[in-house]
């Protein structure tokens, strides 16, 4: 993932960035997600600053902030969907690179659920599920049809298999998106804003689903301004602002007595 | 000089025993041409070094004219000892010709496809050839289906060049009755009607296709 372009920037973090080069097998105690001094630029614009960041297995992080803080960046950055200048990643221990091969290994199992939903219009609910169970990890149709219906029946959309996503609400979607997500049993969730798009009505069936995941140990990493949820469900604050991470915290303390006063005020924002 | 039914009609026969050669050599060449557009449309796209190769590639091909591939394919290449059919040069030529067209039409197509589509194939771990073949390709036939089909027709009026490489096809036959004859107005228009009537054929094709394209997801 390290772009010579910026070497000296590199230079400049010093040892943190020696993590991210070895390529060491996961072990059961290494955090699922490690980011270490990471830095990223979209051309002049420098979209995430020296940001480190562990998430322990198990763990449910929300990240929220204001729009541009970067916190979308940052958690597209976790699956290589995309790249950044310096710093490091790890998953379980595991380095992202630039390599395909260990990039698929690692998308395998890291699951991902967009603001927009991305279900594959083309594709039935069941084809949208079993497309990477088929081909990825190479199962059959049958053993694929049944991982599919069993994580449709855990968002609690079994009988719209046959259907196209089109056809559904977008709170449907994006339970469909979820169990989509699901069926190649990953180890770590990523949500990016996944009820922003979301009529209002519909946002509680896709919180409950989450809410459900959250209480069966998945590790997820959520950007969201769903605050109710924050609450209920992390068990970590992150509070991003300009690319930087300002402060995290406890759900507890973050809300009742957030230490940073850009925290406080956006909080003040978000929260009537 | 009057327009005679009768000898136009004499003249069918002649001109339709090598309507079989027009619709082999357009229905290869379509295919052709969309295969040879596609993988250079995908090939671009891999990015780097190869994608400027690939971009050079089309424009280049888009600004040469039909028939300096044709002569090039028919006489330039047996000076190195690589010496084609005729019909082969045809279908070949015309493919290349168009498949610089069709790479244009297959990049809007597969550009007006939402990012979020590649980038939730990827994040599954898919790999890059499934995400091509299960996403991008099948979602870029229904957006590229109108104009593609456009283009075939085109494909399809082009086969006459194919009479400058001496293989048989339906203008030329014209050509030569109309030169033994002294007329040309029977043998022309009756060429202009099968070609009409070929070209509506096309366009139904491509309809019925874009509807199964279109089919069940309602978009």
């Amino acid at each position: 993932m390290n772009d010579s372009g910026h070497s000296m920037r590199r230079q400049a973090q010093g040892p943190a960035t020696q993590i991210g080069q070895g390529q060491s097998a996961s072990r059961h105690d290494d955090p699922a997600v490690d980011a270490t001094a990471l830095n990223k630029w979209f051309g002049g614009f420098h979209a995430l600053k020296d940001i480190d960041l562990a998430v322990a297995q198990g763990s449910r992080i929300v990240i929220c902030g204001p729009s541009g803080s970067g916190k979308s960046t940052l958690i597209r950055c976790v699956n290589g969907l995309e790249t950044f200048q310096s710093g490091a990643i790890r998953i379980g221990g595991v380095g992202l690179t630039r390599d395909q091969k260990q990039l698929r290994k690692i998308r395998r199992e890291v699951g991902m659920v967009f603001q927009q939903f991305n279900l594959f219009p083309h594709l039935t609910v069941m084809s949208n599920c079993t497309l990477a169970l088929r081909r990825v990890l190479g199962k059959s149709k049958a053993e694929a049809a049944g991982i599919a219906l069993h994580y449709l029946e855990r968002v609690r959309i079994p009988e719209q298999a046959h259907k196209y996503p089109g056809q559904l609400s977008g709170g449907q979607q994006q339970r469909v998106a979820i169990a989509r997500a699901l069926c190649m049993n990953p180890k770590i969730m990523l949500f990016d804003e996944p009820t922003s798009s979301l009529d209002p009505e519909m946002v509680k069936e896709v919180l409950d689903v989450m809410i459900d995941l959250a209480e069966g140990g998945m590790t997820m990493l959520c950007v969201t301004h769903e605050m109710g949820f924050a609450r209920q469900a992390a068990d970590q604050m992150v509070f991003m602002d300009q690319g930087r991470i300002v402060e995290t915290a406890p759900p507890d303390s973050f809300f009742a007595a957030p230490s940073q006063e850009r925290t406080r005020l956006f909080l003040d924002k978000m929260l009537h | 000089m009057s327009f005679d039914l009768a000898f136009a009609a004499s003249t069918i026969p002649t001109i339709l025993s090598v309507v079989g050669t027009t619709i082999g050599v357009a229905l290869l060449s379509c295919a052709g041409a969309s295969i040879l557009g596609f993988s250079l449309e995908m090939a671009r796209r891999a990015g780097s070094i190869a994608g400027y190769a690939m971009r050079f590639a089309i424009d280049f091909i888009r600004s040469t004219p039909a028939l300096a591939w044709l002569y090039f394919l028919y006489f330039v290449l047996p000076h190195w000892n690589v010496t084609l059919p005729a019909l082969v040069v045809g279908i070949l030529g015309l493919s290349i010709y168009f498949s610089g067209y069709l790479a244009e039409v297959f990049k809007a197509g597969i550009d007006a496809i939402p990012k979020g589509q590649a980038e939730a194939a990827k994040a599954l771990g898919l790999h890059r050839s499934d995400v091509v073949f299960f996403i991008l390709a099948p979602q870029m036939l229904r957006n590229v289906a109108a104009p593609v089909g456009n283009h075939f027709v085109s494909i399809l009026k082009a086969t006459p060049y194919l009479a400058v490489i001496a293989v048989p096809e339906m203008l030329g036959r014209a050509f030569d009755i109309a030169s033994d004859t002294y007329r040309y107005a029977e043998p022309l228009t009756v060429v202009g009607i099968v070609f009409l009537l070929l070209a509506l054929a096309i366009a139904h094709v491509v309809k019925v296709l874009e509807r199964k394209f279109l089919g069940p997801t309602g978009r």
